[in-house]
């Protein structure tokens, strides 16, 4: 029983490790639809969320049937906790990209150019803090998922920033409301899924240590303690 | 020995307040109250032996009081001379040995001076295979707290204990019947009525339920639960899931050691030992 | 019918034969001891069933008178002899049993003792004859009484009765032991409580088979002196006696006819003492067999 469980516990966390790699790809196209205002992109980025849907649900599923039969404990418990959550993430990040690229549709090539260098900037911060979290998810290393809390610090401050600018500008003129909602729209997804990273960097924390910890409670920085 | 009665009663909520009269002629070693230390019992460095074959080896293990402690582990590591060791029925093999202290509310249960019947008394057994007495379920239920010199009202006594395991509702009609005529399940309950008749301190349980179907199983799970209000429980069990299910603290033993004692979740969430984590995933053993 | 592979050759009809002829066998040899004791049952109803009245059982016997003969002086004698063997050898039989098996340490002493009961069970009973002779009558001066007899025949049975008990001991299972211990007993009162009341029934069938045994035995009480001639019964222990068979003997060797026809009744007086008793001892067994619970 326990090498069959054991086998079926691998084929999960590959199957999340999959699931992983493709939301990390739509993340990457959705900036880049952004960045480049490639409608083409953008529309496969909302068509590639429905595999990511059902794959969810199929993960999900696997997860309670192994809970139920076999009754886990330890470490493949922790495991089994950690996947469910991290799946949770994986999806509502897709649902994310798929919200930023469908801004992306509506940009021009010029709207607000300089707007969109704070958006770009986020967008490589958070794919980031996706491929840490993601990394160390796969290796169960601790450390690398500790480096992703302090990068959400930074996507905060971009995200501050840019919707100071915006409020800024839209209280001179009010041209281009719709572009500066748009921008606003991806910042504010963009920031989103940082948060989403950083939850699963936490899950990969009690999957490794069995501590439940919560962003905030003051985790220390990888070069403290 | 002197037990303080006072605590015994307050502790029962039947409010039954027959004491148990002192039973041994010999006086020689005098307990302290119940309530004063809250480790019940205190193994250090205990090796148990048969001959050269060492079953437990240096063990160290504080049972507290009043809490479910279950020990775990494969077949063969030694959990169940340990159990024995605590009311010493070790002591009928005549190739046993043990060294270390081995100490029950702080009195060396095996100094030369240490009386055997009487602490049998105060720590009970339950045993793997239900083992009524071939008499009235009556008669099971009241002989050990008359040989141990009961005054009072017997019926009450009976009354009370197969109420404690559960048992009363199933049996208040047929006392006179004898204990066989009753399911495996209820033999073993019959077992644990018996056991709490002398108002034990501790009850130890070595692998009560492996011989009943699922159902039974339940209901002494259940009743060891309600037990812990009033005993100190210590359970064996190769049965990884009963004692997640049941216990307070578990202790995983290896041929022998003991690998780690904690808090049940703590033992099934995130053990410290590799060997522990291996053991509860069923990577062997 | 199913499938067979070629490594195996079944042979089934053959295997079923020899099966056949093995029961056969068995059973033909069952019809021929039952058969056997049945003709030797037979030819003594035969002999001496017709001497077989009241009378027979209240007279004394008569050498000179074979018509008025009976067997009372020979019966009271049986009939004290197993009173007070069992009286003497059960009391002593039934401790060193509960002694044996529940008290002692296993040791070498032990076993040595529990291997010479073994052996003593064994040994021929004009042995038991001779050390009565040279005890309770020389040593111990009580005489050719009945109580010498009977002391002599609780030597013979005594080691069959360790035996039977200690085997009635050992089938109470451990575990009530166990449960006994547990509850804070004592030994004694574990023993008494339990283990006793449990083996009794077993005790019991040992302890009358044992005695039946010794009912049928001639030799030691030949050897300690048992009269084989009187017209009395005893009055006391100390007075002397005869036993059922040495009177049946007795009567063998008597040249007369009619007096081998007394001994057949003589025999079935002494059956009918027997049978019953044997009887009672099985139904005790089995009706323990069917009452005990494991």
């Amino acid at each position: 029983m326990t090498t069959h469980f054991v086998n079926l516990l691998e084929e999960l966390r590959r199957r999340a490790a999959r699931m992983a790699s493709l939301v990390e790809d739509m993340v990457q196209e959705a900036c880049e639809s952004v960045k480049d205002a490639n409608e083409a992109l953008a529309g496969r980025v909302i068509r590639r969320d429905n595999d990511v849907d059902s794959e969810e649900v199929a993960v999900e599923s696997e997860v309670i049937r192994l809970m139920a039969l076999y009754q886990p404990v330890g470490s493949d418990l922790r495991l089994l906790c950690a996947i469910l959550k991290i799946n949770n993430d994986l999806e509502r990040i897709a649902d994310c990209t798929v919200n930023v690229a469908e801004r992306a549709r509506h940009m021009e090539r010029d709207t607000l150019a300089r707007r969109r260098d704070t958006i770009n900037e986020m967008g490589v911060l958070v794919r980031r803090m996706l491929r840490n979290a993601i990394q160390s998810f796969a290796n169960e290393d601790v450390e690398m998922a500790r480096k992703v809390f302090a990068v959400d610090e930074l996507v905060d401050a971009l995200y501050e920033q840019s919707i100071k600018a915006i409020v800024a500008e839209g209280a001179t003129s009010s041209e281009g409301m719709a572009a500066r909602l748009d921008i606003l729209s991806v910042a504010k997804n963009l920031e989103r899924i940082a948060d989403h990273a950083t939850n699963i960097a936490e899950d990969v924390i009690f999957l490794s240590t069995g501590e439940i910890v919560r962003h905030g409670d003051g985790i220390p920085q990888p070069n403290e303690g | 020995m002197v037990m303080v009665s006072d605590t015994r009663s307050e502790r029962q909520d039947e409010g039954i307040s027959a004491p148990i009269a002192p039973p041994s002629v010999r006086q020689q070693v005098r307990l302290p109250r119940a309530d004063v230390t809250e480790t019940t019992i205190r193994a250090k460095r205990v090796t148990i032996r048969y001959g050269d074959f060492a079953a437990v080896r240096d063990v160290t293990l504080d049972i507290p009081d009043r809490q479910v402690t279950a020990i775990i582990g494969p077949s063969g590591c030694g959990k169940s001379t340990l159990l024995r060791a605590m009311n010493r029925m070790n002591d009928f093999i005549p190739t046993m040995s043990l060294s270390g202290t081995l100490t029950y509310r702080g009195v060396d249960i095996y100094a030369s001076k240490s009386d055997a019947v009487d602490l049998r008394r105060r720590i009970g057994m339950v045993f793997q295979k239900p083992n009524p007495f071939p008499k009235t379920i009556f008669k099971n239920v009241a002989w050990g707290a008359s040989i141990n010199g009961f005054r009072g009202n017997l019926h009450e006594l009976v009354e009370r204990a197969l109420r404690q395991a559960a048992l009363w509702d199933e049996v208040k009609d047929k006392l006179n019947k004898s204990a066989f005529a009753l399911s495996g399940g209820q033999q073993q309950r019959l077992c644990i009525a018996r056991a709490v008749a002398l108002q034990p301190d501790v009850i130890l349980m070595d692998e009560p339920c492996s011989a009943l179907d699922p159902i039974a199983t339940a209901k002494i799970e259940d009743l060891i639960d309600e037990l812990k209000a009033l005993y100190t429980v210590v359970l064996v069990t190769h049965n990884m899931q009963q004692a997640a299910r049941v216990s307070d603290l578990t202790a995983f033993m290896y041929m022998g050691e003991l690998i780690e004692f904690d808090a049940t979740d703590t033992i099934f969430t995130k053990p410290n030992q590799q060997r522990t984590q291996d053991y509860i995933t069923g990577r062997f053993g | 019918m199913t499938p067979t592979n070629d490594i195996f050759l079944p042979r089934l009809a053959r295997r079923r034969r020899f099966g056949v002829i093995f029961s056969v066998v068995c059973a033909g040899m069952v019809v021929l001891a039952v058969a056997v004791l049945g003709v030797l049952l037979a030819s003594l109803v035969q002999q001496g069933w017709r001497w077989l009245s009241w009378d027979f059982l209240s007279h004394f016997p008569s050498r000179l008178n074979p018509e008025k003969a009976g067997v009372k002086s020979a019966l009271f004698g049986t009939l004290w002899l197993i009173g007070l063997t069992a009286a003497v050898s059960i009391p002593i039989g039934l401790a060193a049993a509960i002694y044996l098996h529940e008290y002692a340490q296993k040791s070498r002493l032990t076993r040595f003792i529990e291997l010479n009961i073994a052996n003593l069970a064994g040994v021929p009973s004009i042995v038991y004859g001779i050390l009565g002779l040279a005890v309770f009558i020389r040593l111990f001066d009580l005489g050719r009484s009945v109580i010498a007899g009977a002391l002599t025949l609780s030597l013979l049975i005594l080691p069959v009765v360790i035996i039977a008990g200690r085997e009635a001991l050992a089938a109470v299972p451990d575990s009530i032991r166990q449960a006994a211990f547990a509850l804070g007993a004592t030994r004694w009162q574990t023993v008494r409580s339990h283990v006793l009341p449990a083996a009794l029934p077993g005790m019991m069938t040992g302890v009358i088979l044992a005695l039946s045994r010794a009912i049928g035995e001639a030799a030691p009480l030949i050897m300690i002196g048992a009269l084989t001639f009187i017209a009395f019964v005893p009055d006391g222990p100390m007075d002397v006696f005869t036993a059922m068979p040495i009177q049946i003997y007795n009567w063998c060797d008597e040249p007369d006819a009619i007096f081998q026809e007394l001994a057949g009744a003589g025999i079935i007086v002494l059956l009918g003492l027997l049978l019953p008793m044997n009887a009672v001892a099985v139904g005790i067994r089995a009706w323990h067999q069917r009452r005990k619970a494991w």
